[in-house]
C-alpha cells in the first residue's frame, strides 16, 4: 500500500513512455513490411486466398496468450513484492490480452465460414478459447468494479495466476483429442507451404511489436491514473486537515 | 477475398481504435 502513495513512479512513467516511443517507431515499419508480405504471399492451392487469414489469426492468439501470461507474472510479482507497478502490469496485460483474444475470436469464425461453411463449432479448441476469453473478461470486470483496492488487487493476482492454467490446455487440447477436433492442428516445422513462412514470421513479429506498444501504452495509462488518484487523495486529506 | 478483407480490416480498425483511445486517455492524464 505504501507504494501506492509513492512519488517514485514519475520516473517509471518517463521510462515507459521512452520505451513506447521506440517500440512505436519499429512497429510502424514492421506493419508496412508485414502488409506487403501478406499481399505478396502465394495463394494456397486448397483453400484459396482465404488461407491468408493464417498470417493474422495465430499471431493474435499468441498475443492473447502473452497478455494473460504477463497478467500472471505481474500478479505473482505483486503478491511477492507488494508494489503497485506489478499490479498495473497485470491489468495492462489482461486488457491487451482480451483485445487480442477478441480479435482472434473474430478472425477465426471469418476463416471458418469461408472454409467449413459455418461461423462456429463447439470444437474443444473453440470452446476453451471462449472460456479463456470469459475468464479474463471477468478479471477486467472485477478490476473495473472495485478500482484501487489492495484486497482486490491481491484477489485478482491469484485469479490471474490460476487463469494461466487454461493456456497450455487451450494450446494442446487438439493433441489431446487426437484428430477428432475440427480446428486444424497446431503449426509445426514444415507445415507451411512454400513462400508462406516469411509472411507468417512477419505477422508474428509485427503483431508482437503492436502488442508491446499497446501494452506499454496501457501500462503507462494505468500508472498515470494511480498517480492522479493519489494526488487527489492527498488534496482531499490536505483539505480535511486544513 | 471479402473474408480476408473483413479479417484484416476488423483487426486493423480495432487495434488502431484501441491505441488511439489509449493515447487520448494518456494525453488527458498528462494535461490534467
Amino acid at each position: 500500500m505504501q507504494d501506492r502513495v509513492s512519488a517514485s513512479r514519475v520516473p517509471v512513467v518517463t521510462r515507459l513512455a521512452a520505451w513506447r516511443r521506440g517500440v512505436g517507431l519499429v512497429t510502424g515499419a514492421l506493419l508496412v513490411v508485414y502488409a506487403w508480405l501478406v499481399f505478396d504471399a502465394p495463394v494456397d492451392r486448397v483453400q484459396g486466398v482465404i488461407q491468408k487469414i493464417l498470417y493474422v489469426h495465430p499471431p493474435l492468439a499468441y498475443g492473447a496468450y502473452l497478455g494473460f501470461i504477463l497478467t500472471a507474472i505481474g500478479g505473482a510479482l505483486y503478491l511477492w513484492r507488494n508494489q503497485a507497478i506489478y499490479d498495473q502490469l497485470a491489468v495492462a496485460g489482461a486488457e491487451v490480452g482480451v483485445i487480442f483474444c477478441t480479435l482472434m475470436m473474430v478472425t477465426g469464425p471469418i476463416w471458418a465460414k469461408g472454409t467449413w461453411g459455418h461461423w462456429w463449432s463447439w470444437d474443444p479448441r473453440l470452446t476453451l478459447t471462449l472460456l479463456l476469453w470469459f475468464v479474463y473478461l471477468s478479471y477486467l470486470l472485477l478490476r473495473s468494479f472495485t478500482e484501487g483496492r489492495e484486497r482486490t488487487a491481491r484477489f485478482a493476482a491469484v485469479y490471474g495466476v490460476l487463469g494461466t492454467l487454461l493456456i497450455p490446455l487451450n494450446y494442446f487440447v487438439i493433441d489431446l483429442f487426437q484428430g477428432r477436433a475440427m480446428h486444424p492442428e497446431n503449426l509445426s516445422s514444415g507445415s507451411l507451404g512454400t513462400g508462406m513462412g516469411l509472411p507468417f514470421l512477419a505477422g508474428n513479429v509485427a503483431l508482437f511489436a503492436t502488442f508491446a506498444y499497446a501494452l506499454l501504452l496501457r501500462w503507462e495509462v494505468e500508472v498515470r491514473r494511480a498517480l492522479w488518484a493519489e494526488r487527489d487523495a492527498q488534496m482531499i486529506a490536505g483539505g480535511a486537515s486544513g | 477475398m471479402s473474408y480476408v478483407i473483413a479479417a484484416y480490416g476488423i483487426t486493423a480498425v480495432a487495434l488502431i481504435g484501441y491505441v488511439l483511445m489509449l493515447q487520448r486517455e494518456r494525453s488527458r492524464l498528462d494535461d490534467d
